[in-house]
């Protein structure tokens, strides 16, 4: 199975001049990374879905939000993940973002009698050049942007974790949850106030506050015969994550921060695992384009060359005034 | 190149482990470790706790150097009102600061008066706004607002007032208690009120005490606020002991009294008499037959 071909676009004939071992290793390297990214990206429409249960009590709109949070989720963490993916072979590196020297030899040749065969074999071999020149993986180099960049992408995955880690939670807990709201529900202090809200003998300033707090607390945790409660016996999330936050205390702040790990965890991968930068997937990507650009530098060249000659062969301007053309 | 393999197989793990965990969570087993169900009843207990502290519906309640005021009373024709309305606290210790250190040398009590609605100026406005605001919403017109706002300055308790340490003591037929708060059985008194045993407007929104003139001022201010012709009015009076002593009183002028008994002619005005000290049916606009005698009464402010 090779879930990086969805993601990430690993293909075989990247991995042509390379060990079937180095192979293997890139393929689980990336297939691990792809797993952890559609797990997060399921857990995202899990959030989604458990939100849209008790914000909207209904199964089709919590769909749709699992749905909208789930490709918001899949687009910024693959943003991310993306944005950190360069191949640590920094000459490789350099000239695929600034191919000056590579095309530098060919500005002042006459590549006009250039074949297409003569063309693939000049890249071919300074495809095979560059391999060679580039074996190891060097450090990349530190530069102070690096911080602002990488807080905004740690600061973007921490808020996507931390909304994916409630909305899991409620689901963790629901059950315990429901028997919390039972509790508040069949609470006679909770009953007796919320009554007085509605006792219409009792001054304004005896209903304010306390009284209509309860009132209100009451009217969330009673089911509407109409529209019963689907995961959380509640109709007010926030009132869930108060009453989630008191009795979970420090463990939700555990539970926060293992979710926030999950999240962090494929950024650091890319970030510090040499197998992604270091790797042969991306110094093979790298090399491709380098290829790929000399290619086309040097087919643009031979035909704009080829164009010269024609135009300054022909005498155009006679042909212009003789109303040849 | 070693460190690099062990970071991904390191953070795999973690990551996968953390997964187990979580999925793990999901069973229904391991969940009463984590949820404290006594959390709940402490959730609940919330309620209980402010209903407490919020109950008298004549609080006052300190937050951040704001001082909440609630006022609840009964006019005479039985209509319950409430309000509530901010001052700052900063306010009420400068209206404090203000009296204490009055200089009253060469200065007449309607002076006095004076510089002390003004003083409480902010108070003052606070209270007449959330007033008008009631009165609005009420649709009071005419003489029930003059019911409204006098109602309203009568019903806290009355309180003694000295200028001296004199209480506890006996008085005008009654035990005075060392207790400057509003008693129900009216026997609070308030000892060492420098300059004149009077209060500021600012201190009686506030602590909701206050005899004859404290409550006149009051009255006075909140009226003139909204623009009514009134005055304070001081003068002799008979208690039921026929023991001789001063009093004040609220004035009030372009007004048919309720209850017609005396008036005062000042300045080409009539200003008929309205006792401010308690709230009773008998103490409406117009009536002296509480008091014995009507003697040197006279205009202080208006």
């Amino acid at each position: 199975m090779n879930l990086g071909k969805y993601l990430f676009g690993i293909r075989e004939e990247y991995f042509a001049k390379v060990s079937e071992d180095e192979k293997r290793n890139q393929f689980f390297a990336y297939n691990v990374l792809a797993g952890m990214y559609f797990i997060l990206v399921l857990f995202a429409f899990a959030a989604g879905l458990f939100y849209g249960l008790v914000i909207f009590q209904s199964w089709i709109l919590s769909v749709v939000i699992g749905l909208f949070f789930a490709g918001i989720s899949f687009i910024l963490l693959l943003l991310v993940l993306f944005l950190n993916m360069t191949t640590q072979y920094e000459k490789l590196y350099e000239k695929m973002t600034d191919n000056s020297s590579v095309i530098d030899a060919y500005q002042h040749q006459d590549l006009s009698g250039l074949s297409d065969e003569e063309a693939v074999r000049i890249t071919q071999e300074y495809k095979m050049k560059l391999r060679d020149e580039n074996k190891e993986p060097e450090k990349t180099p530190f530069h102070f942007s690096n911080i602002f960049t990488s807080t905004i992408k740690v600061s973007l995955v921490l808020i996507i974790s931390c909304i994916v880690a409630n909305g899991l939670e409620l689901f963790i807990f629901h059950q315990k949850l429901n028997e919390s709201m039972e509790k508040i529900r069949n609470n006679n202090e909770l009953k007796t106030m919320a009554l007085k809200a509605k006792d219409k003998s009792l001054p304004v300033i005896e209903k304010q506050g306390d009284v209509t707090l309860a009132a209100w607390t009451m009217e969330m945790v009673t089911e509407n015969p109409e529209n019963p409660f689907i995961l959380i016996d509640c109709h007010s999330i926030l009132m869930v994550f108060d009453v989630l936050d008191a009795s979970l205390g420090k463990y939700k702040v555990i539970f926060d921060l293992l979710f926030a790990l999950l999240f962090i965890i494929p950024l650091i991968l890319v970030k510090k695992s040499r197998k992604y930068g270091g790797g042969i997937f991306l110094k093979e990507v790298a090399l491709s384009d380098i290829s790929t650009s000399l290619m086309f530098y040097l087919l643009a060249r031979r035909k704009s060359q080829q164009v010269r000659k024609i135009i300054e062969e022909e005498d155009y301007e006679t042909k212009l005034l003789n109303k040849q053309l | 190149m070693k460190g690099f393999r062990n970071i991904f197989s390191v953070s795999s793990w973690i990551f996968w482990i953390i997964l187990a965990f979580i999925g793990i969570l999901m069973l229904p087993y391991l969940k009463n470790g984590f949820y404290n169900e006594e959390e709940t009843v402490n959730w609940l207990k919330r309620f209980s706790k402010q209903r407490v502290e919020k109950s008298d519906p004549n609080r006052v309640e300190k937050q951040k150097g704001v001082l909440k005021i609630y006022w609840s009373w009964n006019d005479y024709e039985g209509r319950q009102h409430e309000i509530g309305f901010n001052i700052l606290e900063q306010t009420y210790i400068d209206a404090i600061q203000f009296r204490k250190k009055y200089n009253i040398n060469g200065k007449s009590s309607g002076r006095l008066y004076l510089d002390f609605v003004y003083n409480s100026n902010s108070a003052i406005d606070s209270m007449a706004k959330a007033m008008l605001k009631d009165i609005e919403k009420k649709k009071l017109v005419g003489i029930d607002i003059l019911n409204y706002i006098v109602s309203a300055i009568q019903t806290p308790a009355y309180t003694k007032i000295t200028h001296t340490k004199q209480c506890p003591c006996e008085d005008m037929g009654r035990k005075w208690l060392d207790d400057c708060t509003p008693r129900a059985d009216g026997r609070g008194c308030c000892n060492n009120v420098i300059p004149m045993a009077v209060y500021t407007p600012a201190e009686f929104i506030v602590q909701k005490t206050g005899d004859c003139d404290t409550k006149a001022v009051m009255a006075f201010a909140l009226l003139k606020k909204m623009n009514f012709d009134v005055a304070i009015l001081l003068g002799d009076v008979l208690d039921g002991a026929n023991n001789p002593g001063k009093h004040a009183m609220l004035g009030v002028s372009n007004f048919a009294p309720v209850i017609p008994s005396k008036s005062l002619r000042y300045m080409g005005k009539i200003y008929h008499p309205w006792e401010v000290t308690s709230f009773e049916l008998g103490n409406q606009l117009g009536n002296m037959a509480m008091w014995n005698g009507w003697r040197n009464w006279a205009v202080v402010c208006n």
